[in-house]
């Protein structure tokens, strides 16, 4: 079966899981003799569930991460993330996870009275932990909502790198709302809007179905694109790998420039080497970074007049009680200000003239999942050898 | 370089397995799609009770309400529709597993078939240059100030859209539904369920004996203790007995009974009837109408809706509320929505407060209450520019928001059984906790659990078990079922007098103008002046048992007892 094959049938065969959202017979209104069952509480899961949950995730980390540093192997990545997707996803349903645990967090740091379990702050602090000394593992083989983005990645397109950029700012957006949100005790945005809990679970309304569709098909195509668009955590976590200690490198020794890493990347996280700029371009950027520079609090302090203005509106159209609403306007702003920041990073970034030699994954974007190791020649050669 | 070749690759049983798995997962994949998009169509497209005609079975049923061997075709065709609408969904439930599951067995295949092959190099296409880093800055940077610019738009765009769409609507409502039942009695105890009516030539002497006062008198065909309410020139009362569930409609002008209408009872058959109490009846319940439908509740959680003409529009089996008195919440009505108090339970967790569209009967909100039983009725009341819906409930008094039913306060003060409904009054909530205790809430609340924040006052007395409080909007009377009339001052809850009236009451008080009308059970109205000192100004009389609390409307008093609906007028 070829490829081409596979790209036109996968999103039919995406649009027919759609086929499950049935309406539901209504009740019967004046049935007769039918007894309505009882209904049953189920019991709670045993606490060690909690733990040996944790355990799983900090050995899955431990794994990811010497997989991808240390034992350089595709393949074994690929099989923890699988069994990440079963165990994560589809055994323990998709909760907690360490992306919906950022609610649990930005609750608990607001409200005292929020006593956050333990176990759901070990599932966000774990992955925060090893991203910041191994890089982000945790998204190349240990998160179910990346892995099963990952199984559908048959055709990938390259997006330009200034969508990418542009586009990444969505997810910071996001994560300010899902934080205001869950601080005020709103709601669990990203829990309520996870894409593939729907999947995980075999279960969910009409709407569930056609986001898990929607995002699986685009997969097809861009590659994880919740991920890289959308997750909030992912924005977390691609900061934090920024100064991680160790990452992952393309190649064993040295770069030959043969582009098949790029070429094998479907995450677009290989940056090519790149030469010092001209003199004139030079001082051009420099007067550019100034302007940036003083730019940044101009959209810092837009960024928190909109989240001020547009909160009030926000907190009455999802029910936020009177009493969290004043907290509620000044996390919008902080939220706000976050955004506008964000965004001069981006605009300051796009300044800064880099150097380098080689391919090179780029720390924030690069998900460790082992693509391009797996195809460097010199990789192939140093195990042959 | 040999890894680059992947023929030799392809050539291997593993791989060769892996694709056909792929394909084979796929083929799989493909046969449930299109049994599922084939049992969608089904569920879809074919209306399970229009086939066999069972609609219009049902229709022939209401003609024929005797014809027993068509009630069993009804039942056993409708057996088989369910069954078979239940088939298909568990037919499209197990496809749909299958179907995920053999798409996942597929995409994980070809994976693990393209792990094993190695892409050849590419020769770059274009020189690496600065030129395509300057480029490649300037598309960031003007991608950034685009999503930027979407981003502040939408935000601008919410901001200065919102408020321009909300604000009239919510004033337009305001006025809208304060207008709308401005001289109407479409409630138990009237639009705000307070018992005060705006009416003004109210008369205050009459005796059926004489012949005196007494406009008509009309024979109600089923006793029940539910109240009268008024809407235009028509007056609507309820009735029930163990298998009879009905809606009466009488004529303002003369009294005629213009339309029966019945709703009916899903108890008789292989349910059993709930146990009610006596005094409690099988429609202690009020109705409620919004001047185009009219809606009532029985002991069995039966709900029809019918308009203004007795035909029916909807019927809803709400189940039979477990209450050890029987059911007795009143309807309220907001709008569109009928507000039904479903408080069941001995214990809080099954209770609700349900809105119900009143044009389609569909739901248009539902809320969990943490109370069990009560008797108390809901009641709207405003606030501020909104509206709330307050509703009472060991321990709990909840105000509501009426658009969407969201809890926005509650206050713990009340405790066992609950039947005197709460009133509001000058942004009080005024609510009874029977034999003990008046509390007096403040509304314009920070949210939340109020209790220690907003209870402006309270007073220990003589309190009510069935009749709720009336006030004028400086005093407040409360009346005991035997007859003890406590009257306190709204601003600090002391007391102002207290004054023993002869006979049981059930019938709330209720004020009009500057007088206080307090039937007792014999069907006397005592009338006394509003006052800092209890007056009698007179007594009027019909010859019946009253239970039911009376409706004021143009001019007008309309009392129910047991046996008839009574006009008292000039």
């Amino acid at each position: 079966m070829t490829r081409r094959m596979w790209t036109y049938l996968l999103p039919v065969l995406m649009l027919c899981v759609l086929a499950w959202g049935v309406e539901r017979f209504p009740p019967p209104q004046f049935e007769s003799g039918h007894q309505v069952p009882q209904m049953a509480t189920p019991l709670p899961r045993a606490a060690v569930w909690d733990w040996i949950d944790t355990g799983v995730l900090f050995a899955a980390l431990c794994a990811a991460s010497w997989l991808a540093l240390k034992k350089r192997n595709r393949k074994w990545i690929a099989g923890l993330m699988i069994f990440s997707l079963l165990y994560f996803g589809f055994w323990r349903r998709g909760c907690v996870c360490p992306v919906g645990a950022i609610g649990n967090a930005a609750l608990a740091a607001a409200d005292s009275s929020y006593a956050i379990p333990a176990v759901v702050l070990a599932f966000f602090l774990l992955p925060l932990i090893f991203t910041l000394f191994f890089g982000r593992g945790f998204c190349g083989a240990v998160c179910p909502l990346g892995a099963v983005q990952d199984l559908f990645i048959i055709r990938p397109m390259r997006v330009l790198p200034a969508l990418e950029a542009g586009l990444r700012l969505f997810a910071y957006l996001y994560l300010a709302a899902a934080a205001v949100m869950a601080a005020t005790g709103t709601m669990f945005l990203i829990c309520r809007y996870d894409p593939f809990v729907t999947l995980f679970r075999f279960d969910g309304n009409w709407n569930g179905w056609v986001l898990t569709a929607s995002f699986l098909a685009i997969s097809i195509f861009i590659a994880r694109p919740y991920c890289r668009f959308l997750c909030p955590y992912g924005v977390i976590l691609r900061n934090l790998s920024r100064l991680s200690k160790w990452r992952v490198t393309i190649t064993p020794d040295e770069c030959i420039h043969c582009r098949l890493c790029e070429n094998v990347c479907p995450f677009g996280a290989i940056s090519e080497p790149s030469k010092v700029l001209p003199l004139a371009e030079t001082a051009e950027n420099k007067r550019r970074l100034v302007v940036f520079i003083i730019l940044a609090p101009i959209l810092a302090a837009a960024g928190g007049w909109l989240g001020w203005t547009v909160y009030p509106m926000l907190a009455k159209q999802g029910g936020v009680a009177e009493s969290a609403k004043s907290l509620g306007i000044k996390l919008a702003i902080v939220a706000g200000v976050f955004v506008g920041l964000a965004a001069a990073g981006k605009l300051i970034g796009s300044v800064i003239g880099r150097r380098q030699e080689d391919y090179e994954a780029r720390r924030a974007d690069c998900f460790a999942c082992g693509r391009c190791f797996e195809y460097c020649p010199r990789e192939q050669l140093k195990r042959k050898q | 370089m040999d890894y680059i070749d992947n023929t030799e690759i392809k050539l291997r049983p593993a791989y060769q397995g892996l694709m056909g798995g792929a394909v084979a997962a796929a083929v799989f994949a493909g046969l449930a799609a299109a049994l599922l998009m084939v049992n969608a169509y089904q569920i879809r497209v074919i209306e399970p009770r229009q086939a066999g005609h069972l609609l219009e079975m049902e229709k022939q049923f209401d003609a024929r309400q005797n014809d027993e061997a068509l009630a069993g075709r009804i039942r056993d065709f409708d057996a088989h529709v369910r069954r078979d609408a239940l088939r298909r969904q568990q037919f499209a439930h197990t496809g749909a597993m299958y179907l995920v599951c053999s798409l996942i067995v597929s995409a994980g295949c070809f994976l693990a078939a393209r792990l094993m092959l190695r892409p050849s190099p590419v020769i770059p296409a274009r020189p690496v240059c600065a030129g395509l880093q300057v480029r490649q800055a300037i598309q960031v940077r003007m991608a950034v100030t685009v999503v930027l610019a979407v981003v502040a738009s939408a935000g601008l765009y919410a901001v200065l859209r919102v408020p321009a769409e909300s604000k009239p609507k919510t004033s337009a409502m305001t006025v809208d539904w304060a207008e709308t039942v401005k001289g109407q009695w479409p409630s138990f105890r009237g639009p705000w369920g307070d018992g005060a009516a705006g009416e003004k030539d109210i008369p205050a002497a009459w005796n059926e004996k004489e012949n005196k006062g007494v406009l008509w008198k009309s024979v109600v065909p089923l006793t029940s203790h539910s109240s009268p309410i008024v809407w235009g020139d028509k007056i609507f009362l309820s009735g029930a007995i163990k298998d009879e569930q009905k809606i009466f409609c009488y004529g303002a002008k003369d009294g005629k009974l213009l339309w029966t209408s019945a709703i009916k009872p899903a108890g008789v058959e292989g349910r059993a009837a709930p146990d009610v109490m006596e005094d409690t009846g099988y429609a202690a319940s009020t109705p409620a109408v919004n001047g185009k439908y009219v809606c009532a509740i029985f002991v069995t959680g039966d709900i029809g809706c019918f308009d203004m003409d007795g035909k029916v529009q909807w019927q809803k089996a709400l189940g039979v509320p477990e209450s050890i008195y029987g059911y007795a919440a009143s309807l309220a009505v907001f709008n569109d929505m009928v507000i039904v108090q479903f408080d069941q339970g001995t214990e809080a967790g099954r209770s609700e407060l349900i809105a119900i569209n009143m044009t389609d009967g569909k739901i248009a909100w539902r809320t969990n209450r943490p109370v069990p039983n009560s008797w108390t009725s809901p009641t709207v009341v405003k606030v501020g520019n909104g509206y709330q819906i307050l509703a009472s409930g060991s321990p709990w008094v909840i105000g509501y928001e009426a658009l969407t039913g969201r809890e926005l306060w509650r206050a713990s003060c009340l405790g066992s059984d609950i039947a005197p409904t709460q009133i509001s009054v000058g942004g009080l909530a005024l609510a009874v906790q029977p034999y003990d205790k008046l509390y007096a809430i403040r509304m314009d609340n920070a949210g939340g659990d109020v209790t220690q924040t907003a209870m402006t006052w309270q007073k220990q007395g003589d309190m009510p078990d069935i009749c709720s409080p009336v006030s004028d909007g400086k005093l407040v009377w409360t009346l005991t079922t035997n007859g003890t009339l406590s009257c306190f001052d709204l601003a600090d809850g002391k007391e102002v007098y207290k004054q023993s009236l002869e006979g049981d009451f059930h019938a709330s008080p209720s004020v009009v103008g500057d007088k206080l009308y307090i039937l007792n059970r014999k069907g006397l109205m005592i009338i006394a002046q509003i006052g800092r000192v209890y007056k009698e100004i007179t007594r009027s009389a019909i010859e019946e048992e009253c239970f039911a609390s009376p409706a004021f409307a143009e001019g007008r008093i309309y009392l129910r007892s047991t046996k008839s609906l009574y006009c008292i007028g000039q």
